[in-house]
């Protein structure tokens, strides 16, 4: 028998080309075994739909952590009836009703908020909800990020200038670490005290945040990685959790065990975790029927308003978020000068950009005209007579000298930026232009001081709670207006603070205040002392006359340039009934929607 | 060396290639502007700015690498987790693991391209025969020009169309999701058109240079039906090669389809592995690179050796045998 040669390539496999075969026949058949014993699962348990009961479809964008203490979408998808806080939003979104508090006193200085919560309140496991379910989570809360924790919160940049519950702030800082100091206690089952630093009217609203709804905190601490999968998953809302499949769908069915299950109309809700897309089948599932509720983008708004039967059904929310210009940090000292910055302001023509896209009003403050007690005093004017006169005065004649101003843009869509840029170049002559980077890129560069000649601003939009202490406190807040005065040098020197790993978190606190206080612009240090005095002024003319006086003085250093007031749209077929709208990030409560015929 | 020793140098290849590939995106990674915490800040309706990570985050690292840990040994304590099957829990889907992500997340990525390329095989084989038998013919020259489309055409362009087609026209199917058997059409049809149009090429000029053998002419000249020539010897000596391109394709499908997986919906690896990247989810992005990376060089392994045993004399001469990195 000869000798095979072998070279660096490839050995015999198996006797003969038939015997291959054989194995590989047997391989398919194994892979097609498996594959139809696993069929299902290949798809999760869709299959195993309720027959019979109404079902109601909805889109969402994808939900990566069912924790509500954690920034993710998933939080704006629990608050909407899955789990449910002490009180929940009434149908406009501006005053509370009782959910798992049947009522509640506030004590005459409006410090102290004694809660009853019902004794019929259940979880979906059938455990009751107790007072200590709400302390044990608002401690979690409200504890700096440790892995033993949980750390789940953000750290000192919370929720909590919203919430104002005494000590709150100081111990999710460090610098408070007795819990018993902090104001949030139970007595006993069915009865939990919150106590505030300063009166907040806005402070029942307030609780309405996915952050303070209630967790089954023996579930968390007993499985920190797993309680938030089903069947592990456990609600105290009108829906639970039943099925959960990433960027997929997440199907909600009644909870048994709710207080008011017989006012729970569904028998199931299919949540289609779906990426925004501006693409040209974005609404093919809709028309599809295979989603009875969905968001619109602003193409596919203007489609929807010129059909006379999808006009019909297509949803406004108004003044759902306000879109805004940041300025950025440059070496080049040109933006460090106010008057350039109210000039571009000033020149901005808000009426045109507002139709740029459908159902946007102008954005005359960084205060929507919702907040109660809004008026035009706080707003905008205006005039690029005055505009152009400002900039011939900081030496910049018809824009000569002035480096081209940019728009650092982080998100796909640069439709309204591209429209900015050109309001500028039309009313004032001067070099604009959009720079569109990924969103990596954008967090990176939007926080350095930038290189040259680079000057200008970052894009972003916010929503939040329209009340006074949200809009003013939370957004763009007196210590965001105070870090974004600093002196570039100085700001370097913050951002050193910040990232210092070996600081105590009280020392840490106490040299970025003192920062602060030295170097921010005296005006920034004021709406800091204003919405201060505010939050500590029990009467309410006195107080909204200080947050109005703040919002003003922020307005005026045009540090923050609001732009427009943006609508939200949903399409929603006509078989769906009970909704109600808010403009609130979770958009609407799950709890009265029904599906007719 | 026998079929051991070949294996086993395949395999030091392949582990070396992997480490390659972990210090590669770990690193590019680290130079990547941004970081998951920022990005969760600003992608995730987070209605505050300071510009300091999310505390989860911050929680994650601590308990995964301990507080403070400089980069290259966080690089170390991953790859020691990753030499056990685990990767850590996802920074982004941040109650899962992401050797759990991966292993639900795969099958259905899988699913689709093996189906696509069986469905490619399909449409591909008759198509370059057809061509191949007609030569230089308008016929040929016209199945020629629409295979060149459909290479030309990306998967999620057909997949757009298709939605439009047989969802939002006709209303035949879904246009997305992953609630059932229905959804698998539209993904593995726009999967399949541009591994079929590769792969009816390769039919074409393969079969052609088989009718050129001897063989087939002397079979042809004995007069043996021309059907069972071309059937019996040609087309089956044909094919031999597809596998070298199958192989290969099947790899890339199972470890690209992330256009089509986000245009329709499918929770598949794709996904993952896009979303990982985007966030800077290191956990997540480091797990799927290297699986996908474990599954291109299987492939390829696998590949050589069938390939070895379907054509004898690459065997003895010494051909044909991919690297596998």
């Amino acid at each position: 028998m000869p000798k095979r040669v072998w070279t660096s390539s490839v050995p015999p496999v198996g006797q003969t080309r038939r015997d291959f075969l054989r194995l590989s026949g047997l391989t398919l058949a194994a892979l097609g075994g498996s594959w139809s014993l696993t069929g299902c699962g290949l798809f999760g348990d869709n299959e195993k739909a309720s027959g019979g009961q109404s079902t109601l479809k909805i889109d969402y964008v994808p939900v990566e952590v069912l924790d509500p203490q954690v920034i993710t979408n998933g939080m704006w998808i629990l608050s909407r009836g899955i789990s449910e806080g002490l009180v929940t939003q009434n149908e406009k979104g501006d005053g509370v009703q009782p959910a798992v508090a049947s009522e509640w006193k506030v004590s005459d200085d409006h410090l102290t908020y004694t809660f009853t919560l019902r004794d019929n309140a259940q979880w979906s496991d059938g455990k009751p909800v107790v007072a200590q379910d709400f302390e044990r989570t608002y401690k979690r809360l409200f504890t700096p990020a440790a892995a033993s924790a949980g750390g789940t919160t953000l750290g000192a940049n919370s929720y909590q200038t919203a919430t104002g519950i005494k000590g709150a702030q100081d111990f999710l800082a460090g610098v408070l670490t007795d819990w018993t100091k902090v104001g949030v206690k139970a007595n006993g089952d069915h009865e939990l005290v919150l106590t505030l630093a300063n009166p907040n009217p806005d402070f029942l609203l307030a609780l309405t945040h996915p952050a303070l709804l209630p967790l089954p905190m023996d579930l968390v601490e007993s499985k920190p990685k797993d309680w938030q999968n089903p069947p592990n998953y456990v609600s105290n809302g009108p829906y639970t959790v039943t099925e959960w499949v990433q960027n997929s769908r997440l199907i909600l069915t009644p909870n048994e065990k709710y207080w008011d299950r017989d006012n729970v109309k569904l028998g199931r809700i299919q949540v289609n975790l779906v990426e925004p897309s501006a693409a040209a089948t974005a609404t093919v599932p809709y028309e599809n029927g295979e989603t009875d509720l969905t968001q619109l983008a602003g193409p596919d708004v203007l489609r929807f308003q010129k059909d006379a039967n999808l006009s019909k059904q297509l949803q406004q929310t108004e003044n759902y978020s306000i879109l805004y210009l940041a300025k950025l940090r440059s070496q080049h000292k040109a933006m460090e000068d106010v008057r350039v910055r109210k000039a571009l302001s000033l020149a901005l023509d808000r009426k045109t950009l507002a139709g740029v896209q459908p159902g946007q009003e102008p954005g005359v403050s960084l205060v929507t005209s919702r907040t109660g007690g809004w008026d035009a005093s706080i707003g905008i004017k205006e005039d690029v007579a005055e505009a152009k006169k400002l900039l011939a005065e900081a030496g910049y004649p018809n824009g000569q000298g002035l480096p081209p101003i940019r728009i650092l843009v982080g998100v796909p869509d640069t439709t309204l930026a591209d429209a900015i840029v050109d309001s500028w170049t039309k009313q004032l002559g001067i070099k604009a232009s959009v720079d569109h980077v990924e969103a990596g890129v954008y967090t990176e560069r939007r926080w350095e001081v930038q290189k040259g000649n680079y000057i200008g601003f970052y894009y972003g939009t916010f929503a939040g709670l329209p009340t006074w202490p949200t809009m003013v406190g939370s957004l763009w807040s007196p210590q965001n207006v105070q870090e974004i005065s600093l002196p570039s040098d100085q700001w370097q020197a913050y951002q050193g603070v910040q990232q210092d790993k070996n600081l105590k978190p009280a020392a840490k606190t106490a040299q970025l205040k003192a920062i602060l206080t030295a170097h921010a612009s005296k005006p920034a240090l004021e709406i800091g002392a204003l919405v201060d005095q505010a939050a500590a002024e029990p009467d309410d003319a006195k107080r909204m006359g200080l947050y109005k006086q703040a919002a003003k003085q922020r307005e005026e250093q045009y540090l923050y340039l609001p732009v427009l007031w943006l609508s939200l749209f949903h399409a929603v077929k006509p078989k769906v009934h009970g909704l109600q709208l808010r403009a609130y990030p979770d958009y609407f409560y799950l709890k009265p929607l029904s599906v007719g015929s | 060396m026998g079929l051991a020793g070949y294996i086993g140098k395949r395999i030091v290849r392949l582990a070396l290639s992997l480490i390659a590939v972990s210090i590669l995106t770990f690193t590019l990674l680290q130079l990547a502007p941004g970081n998951f915490a920022d990005l969760q800040r600003v992608n995730s309706g987070a209605t505050n700015f300071g510009g300091v990570g999310t505390e989860s985050m911050v929680g994650e690292l601590e308990t995964r690498y301990g507080a403070d840990v400089p980069v290259w040994k966080q690089y170390l304590i991953f790859m020691k987790g990753a030499a056990h099957w685990d990767f850590g829990p996802s920074y982004k889907y941040a109650s899962r693991n992401v050797q759990d992500i991966i292993a639900e997340a795969f099958p259905i990525s899988a699913t689709l391209a093996l189906l696509a390329v069986l469905l490619a095989l399909l449409i591909a084989v008759p198509v370059g025969v057809f061509a191949a038998l007609r030569q230089n013919s308008k016929s040929d020259h016209g199945t020629m020009f629409v295979v060149t489309l459909g290479h030309a055409l990306p998967s999620y362009l057909s997949a757009a169309f298709m939605i439009l087609l047989f969802s939002a026209t006709l209303k035949l199917l879904p246009s997305g999701g992953w609630n059932g058997p229905k959804d698998l059409i539209l993904p593995v049809l726009a999967l399949s058109l541009g591994p079929a149009a590769v792969l009816a090429r390769y039919v074409r000029s393969s079969m052609l240079e088989t009718l050129r053998e001897e063989y087939v002419t002397a079979a042809i000249a004995k007069g043996g039906p021309r059907r069972t020539v071309i059937v019996r010897h040609a087309l089956r000596n044909s094919l031999i090669p597809l596998v070298t391109v199958a192989g290969p394709l099947l790899a890339a499908l199972m470890t690209g389809t992330v256009f089509v997986e986000a245009l329709l919906r499918i929770p598949g690896l794709g996904l993952y592995f896009a979303n990982a990247a985007a966030s800077r989810d290191m956990p997540l992005l480091m797990g799927t690179a290297l699986f996908f990376a474990l599954i291109l060089m299987v492939t390829n392994l696998v590949v050589d050796l069938i390939y070895g045993l379907l054509d004898p004399r690459i065997r003895t001469v010494g051909g044909g045998s991919h690297d596998g990195n």
